[in-house]
């Protein structure tokens, strides 16, 4: 999943050499913005087939957070 | 009655404190929340009686929708007529009271109306309790309120700390805290901690945007006859004033929460080091920008049938049209918020253009930026924010002549100096509230350090009349 995302944030934020963990967050990635935040939410929703509600959205404080909160959705979706 | 009134200091959160101690130390668990929501209103009544109602209609109109949200299934109809039902009347209340006589002098302006047009004050904390109660029923729409429930609503919408000047806070934020094992056992790390930020709070408060407040309302009630410098020493201080005013309140607030084992999200992050627009927004009444963000900027994009670039730009100058607005019924928070979304998609373009720049002049860029724009948030009409902008850029105007402050006690001016000076300290190498808070330890020096700052305050609530807080007739 990781490396799913990975390729997302490196289209979203348009940089092929980005490197992505659980760990990262608006803090240490440069240019993650709300814009940018945005667009990555619709990405990772259509990649994933997930929708997020707004007030998860909102939760999400890192890559890991994200992880779960897909993982979490798929399964309820299964 | 403020937070920095010798009435609240010294009678009401001691006694709202023992109390909930000695209640939960008698392990009556079950009075603790009636104890705080009788706090609460007792605390909302002494700051304006009259409007104590409407808050009570607010709580008990979303308590009844946001009951009825619960009950109904997921994606049913009921539910989201509800929903839409809920949204619609927080929507109407807020325009009724707080927008009304905006509107009214715009239809009879437009449409050559004579209604009569009264301007009261607007009710206390509507724009803050609404928003978090209209955050409440979106969460439960999408089943995110986890045991929701009127008793705990109560509680949640009428906390006092929070009620009248935020920061806006989710259900998921403190409910969980109200029904934790520790709430009302008496914690002694939260409580030297809360009241180490209370103090500092009270410090911002009345030494440092008290004093900053002396030289920017001398020179707003000059607007007219400012020279060069004295526009910008008007602007300046203002700017200071508001942060210092608002982020002081905001470190009471998590402070006296923390007294009752509560934890609030931060509200500020040393916004003025900010180097860019955005940048600045993530600092800058960071509760308020996540409200935006998720429940406004979001969903308008969501809707849109196909997602551009110039599309999102042009939500987000609605988005900051509307957080403008927010502010006041008044053209100068129009003026305010559409000034910030343009500098936000200026911004945004220059990220898109890949463009870079040194980072003390993007620093100063923005910093100028949000001068002016909070020149046109603290003007009582676009012609006094007029004068005074063309008396920052003008070359028309004497570059320094007698400016109002001058007539301002000499004392007073050097006091006013030494606090500007140490307020200009702490905006750009002290660490922030947030920072501080995490970092605490007790010890002799913090003891020290608490117990001064607490006597400069003192002091200062002592010999100066009290001033309230901005934020307050928002």
């Amino acid at each position: 999943m990781l490396n799913r995302l990975q390729a997302i944030f490196r289209d979203v934020f348009d940089d092929p050499q980005i490197c992505i963990n659980e760990g990262t967050c608006a803090d240490t990635v440069p240019g993650w913005d709300s814009l940018t935040n945005i667009q990555l939410i619709f990405a990772v929703e259509r990649e994933f087939k997930v929708k997020f509600a707004l007030g998860e959205i909102q939760e999400l404080s890192n890559v890991g957070d994200m992880i779960s909160l897909i993982q979490k959705k798929q399964q309820c979706a299964a | 009655m403020n937070f920095n009134s010798f009435t609240f200091i010294f009678l009401f959160l001691p006694a709202a404190l023992v109390g909930f101690y000695v209640l939960g130390t008698m392990q009556a668990k079950a009075s603790l929340k009636p104890w705080l929501l009788a706090a609460s209103l007792a605390f909302f009544a002494a700051g304006r009686l009259q409007d104590l109602p409407l808050l009570m209609a607010s709580i008990t109109f979303n308590c009844i929708v946001a009951t009825r949200l619960t009950s109904f299934p997921d994606r049913s109809r009921g539910r989201c007529a509800v929903f839409v039902l809920g949204l619609s009347g927080n929507l109407l209340f807020l325009a009724y009271f707080k927008y009304k006589a905006f509107l009214v002098a715009l239809a009879n302006q437009w449409m050559g109306l004579h209604l009569a047009v009264s301007r009261p004050l607007f009710p206390l904390g509507i724009s803050f309790y609404t928003v978090y109660q209209i955050m409440l029923l979106v969460d439960c729409y999408e089943n995110l309120a986890q045991n929701y429930n009127w008793r705990d609503h109560l509680v949640f919408a009428g906390f006092f700390p929070y009620v009248t000047m935020g920061p806006i806070v989710r259900w998921k934020q403190i409910v969980p805290q109200l029904n934790g094992s520790d709430f009302g056992k008496p914690r002694w790390d939260n409580l030297a901690r809360g009241l180490y930020i209370f103090v500092i709070g009270l410090f911002k408060k009345v030494v440092l945007a008290d004093s900053f407040f002396r030289w920017s309302d001398a020179g707003f009630n000059f607007a007219g006859s400012l020279s060069l410098v004295g526009a910008w020493i008007t602007a300046l201080a203002f700017t200071c004033q508001l942060y210092f005013d608002f982020s002081g309140y905001t470190d009471m607030a998590i402070g006296v929460a923390l007294m009752f084992n509560i934890n609030l999200p931060a509200n500020f992050n040393t916004p003025y080091r900010s180097q860019s627009v955005i940048e600045f927004w993530r600092r800058w009444h960071i509760t308020l920008s996540n409200f935006i963000t998720t429940y406004l900027y979001t969903p308008m994009i969501r809707g849109m049938r196909k997602v551009s670039f110039g599309r999102m730009m042009l939500v987000t100058f609605i988005a900051m049209l509307i957080t403008g607005f927010w502010h006041g019924a008044s053209w100068t928070f129009v003026v305010f918020g559409s000034l910030h979304g343009l500098g936000l998609v200026a911004n945004q373009v220059w990220k898109r253009c890949k463009c870079q720049m040194p980072g003390p002049i993007a620093w100063a860029l923005t910093f100028i930026f949000v001068v002016i724009t909070f020149v046109f948030f603290n003007s009582r009409d676009l012609s006094q924010a007029g004068e005074i902008v063309r008396s920052m850029f003008s070359i028309r105007t004497a570059v320094f002549s007698y400016e109002p402050w001058l007539g301002i006690d000499r004392i007073d001016q050097a006091a006013g100096i030494v606090w500007m000076l140490l307020g200009t300290f702490i905006l750009y190498r002290a660490p922030s509230s947030q920072t501080l808070q995490q970092n605490f330890r007790p010890s002799w020096v913090t003891v020290a350090a608490t117990i001064a700052l607490a006597a400069a305050a003192l002091l200062y609530t002592n010999g100066v009349v009290s001033r309230s807080f901005v934020y307050r007739d928002f």
